[in-house]
């Protein structure tokens, strides 16, 4: 290609170019500040899984041992210093470690609940815009029902019946968004039934499962993962308002919105850092999510553009 | 248009049946569980039979018998007595608690929304005529900043650094609105607006692509090319259009206005609505948590039908038959 210089070759290795490539240098020439976002994002979620690796102390530990063999406490509520980064919180425990373990329950609560709403929304939404009558009317009046909750209103319901803890949140989280979500994927699945590959498929025989999970399916995938990223910032700021109200992933366990309880925030007027951190972290993350979601949205979908979620 | 609202009442009616039956089945998801942690809370001192109390909490929570019974047993005491139940261990009737506690929630709600619309329906419209100058683009970042503020992080820091600095905090106990309404407006204003805030990037967003399809019509073309000023463009034609939009965004805020003022409620202290449902699923008393959640349900069903019947009212173009 180099020594040629004509058009021939060039525009056949312009074909051949890896989809995701090509989708990457898209995306950081049109989309700075979307790209920036995603690296934030990357970067919380390698925190989060390499919490215990970064953490310099465990988010639970209160005393250190010395090499005398015996044991020191932390000082309670103290400001920061070389070996507390960010300071202590009310019963001495290191405030940057906790920051970094909640980077872990964020994530969690964002990565798998959005993965299994996405679930959820697939196996409802699919057969209900292919199918298309009586059965799709049905399902429509169930989810318009459910739809009629207040979000954290449910939620609370729910969880006083199921009890706090990290997998229930996740699990009902998912829940909720992947049944709100199963309306676009109803509706971008009705957009592509007329296409006439899904009638060849029909004509050749395939069965309803094959037509749904290997015709249908690739073909929302992009449309799917706008709904996932656009869905994720919402379940981590519901999990930390959850927390928050105590009704969310119960203590010791570091979760940003349990550190800002009601219980904590008594602390706050002596030690403000423990005020700033965990939320800024939280806020830090759900705004650069929001910011990657919209750049991937504009990139994907461009029917998209402008429309939003529930939160 | 009056078959129109006839038909859409109807249509309410199995959406609202779903509701509670959804409320009410909610507590057989984990069956016993339920009533077990009810026992573990009320502290036996021994001598009380466990089956006989367990029957009894049955009998006060309506799930002795099955669902079916369980469910029609229900609506007959809301329909026939307006009656939600006793809670079981908050200890009070749960319609006189949801009604002492409702113009909380109420006043903080339309606080928010009126906040929130005076600030985003300007600048929705100012960001569609001016799309992609820099102000668009500022606009457009800060809505997604309020979007993913979270309002209790934005609560703690309006309650926590005025205090440290000044010595300022906000009131705890709010007086009546009819005793002191200014010192009412007082203590409301700050939680509304933070929960305000909130709504405000949503609506900034959803109203500037409404607006966006609004500034594209032709009649807004034809009053530019008859030489109308840009003014009276904006103002006599498209702001007017845009009701409709704005009609449709308040139908969407009100979910997200309730979920908030649970938030903002527990944060500061305010004895509405959202906090009772709260401190219900802390004692788990689930009578309450199951008729806070029927009744902020039955409000937002009556909101999405008064947003669909005023469409009709507000554009002559659409006529329901």
């Amino acid at each position: 290609m180099a020594n040629t210089g004509i058009g021939l070759p060039r525009a056949i290795e312009v074909r051949r170019r890896n989809p995701l490539t090509d989708f990457l240098t898209r995306m950081v020439r049109t989309k700075p500040l979307g790209t920036a976002s995603a690296v934030i994002v990357l970067v919380f979620f390698c925190v989060g899984v390499f919490a215990d690796v970064l953490a310099p102390y465990d988010f639970n530990q209160q005393k250190v041992q010395l090499e005398d063999g015996t044991n020191q406490r932390f000082q309670f509520l103290a400001p920061p210093s070389l070996d507390h980064w960010l300071g202590t919180d009310s019963i001495g425990r290191d405030l940057l470690s906790r920051l970094i373990h909640g980077a872990r329950i964020s994530m969690l609560v964002g990565v798998i609940g959005s993965v299994f709403s996405l679930f959820v929304s697939c196996l409802i939404g699919l057969p209900s815009g292919y199918f298309g009558g009586k059965f799709d009317l049905l399902v429509q009046r169930f989810i318009d029902a459910w739809l009629v909750f207040p979000d954290l209103i449910l939620l609370i319901l729910l969880v006083s019946v199921t009890g706090a803890g990290l997998w229930n949140i996740v699990f009902i989280l998912g829940l909720q968004y992947g049944l709100g979500g199963s309306r676009s994927v109803r509706g971008a699945v009705i957009g592509i039934r007329q296409n006439v590959y899904i009638e060849a498929a029909q004509a050749t025989g395939a069965t309803t499962l094959r037509i749904l999970l290997r015709h249908m399916l690739p073909n929302v995938a992009a449309f799917l993962l706008v709904l996932v990223t656009t869905r994720m910032p919402g379940m981590m700021l519901a999990e930390a308002g959850l927390s928050f109200l105590g009704l969310g992933v119960p203590p010791p366990a570091p979760s940003w919105g349990g550190m800002l309880s009601s219980s904590a925030m008594t602390y706050m007027y002596t030690q403000p850092l423990l005020a700033i951190w965990p939320g800024l972290a939280l806020s830090i993350v759900v705004y650069s999510t929001n910011m990657f979601g919209d750049a991937l949205r504009d990139l994907l979908d461009p029917r998209l553009r402008g429309a939003m979620g529930r939160y | 248009m009056s078959t129109y609202i006839i038909r859409r009442l109807l249509l309410a009616i199995p959406t609202l049946l779903i509701v509670t039956l959804l409320t009410t089945a909610s507590l057989r998801i984990i069956p016993g569980d339920a009533i077990d942690v009810l026992i573990g809370q009320m502290d036996l001192s021994g001598k009380e039979d466990r089956g006989v109390l367990r029957a009894q909490l049955e009998e006060q929570l309506g799930i002795d018998g099955p669902i079916y019974v369980q469910y029609v047993r229900w609506w007959a005491n809301v329909l026939l007595r307006g009656d939600l139940g006793e809670a079981v261990i908050m200890g009070t009737n749960v319609r006189d608690q949801i009604l002492a506690r409702l113009p909380v929630t109420l006043e903080i709600g339309i606080l928010a929304l009126l906040i929130a619309l005076l600030i985003s329906f300007p600048v929705a419209i100012y960001s569609a005529i001016r799309q992609d100058s820099i102000a668009d683009y500022v606009f457009r970042s800060v809505a997604i900043l309020f979007i993913s503020l979270p309002s209790f992080w934005v609560g703690i820091m309006v309650i926590v650094f005025p205090s440290i600095w000044w010595g300022w905090s906000p009131e705890l106990i709010p007086p009546k609105l009819w005793e002191d309404p200014w010192g009412n407006l007082k203590a409301y204003i700050i939680p509304a607006a933070i929960l305000g805030m909130a709504i405000n990037g949503v609506n900034m967003r959803l109203m500037r692509t409404m607006m966006l399809e609004v500034v594209r019509e032709d009649y807004i073309r034809t009053a530019y090319s008859k030489g109308l000023t840009e003014r009276v463009v904006v103002f006599r034609h498209a702001v007017k259009n845009a009701l409709i939009p704005v009609i449709t965004v308040i139908g969407l805020n009100v979910p997200v206005v309730i979920g908030g003022s649970v938030i903002i409620e527990q944060l500061f202290g305010l004895p509405g609505m959202g906090r009772l449902a709260v401190e219900a699923a802390f004692l788990r008393d689930f009578p309450v948590i199951i008729g806070v959640t029927f009744v902020f349900s039955l409000f937002v069903l009556l909101i999405i039908l008064i947003t669909d019947l005023s469409y009709a009212w507000l554009d002559p173009r659409i006529r329901y038959g």
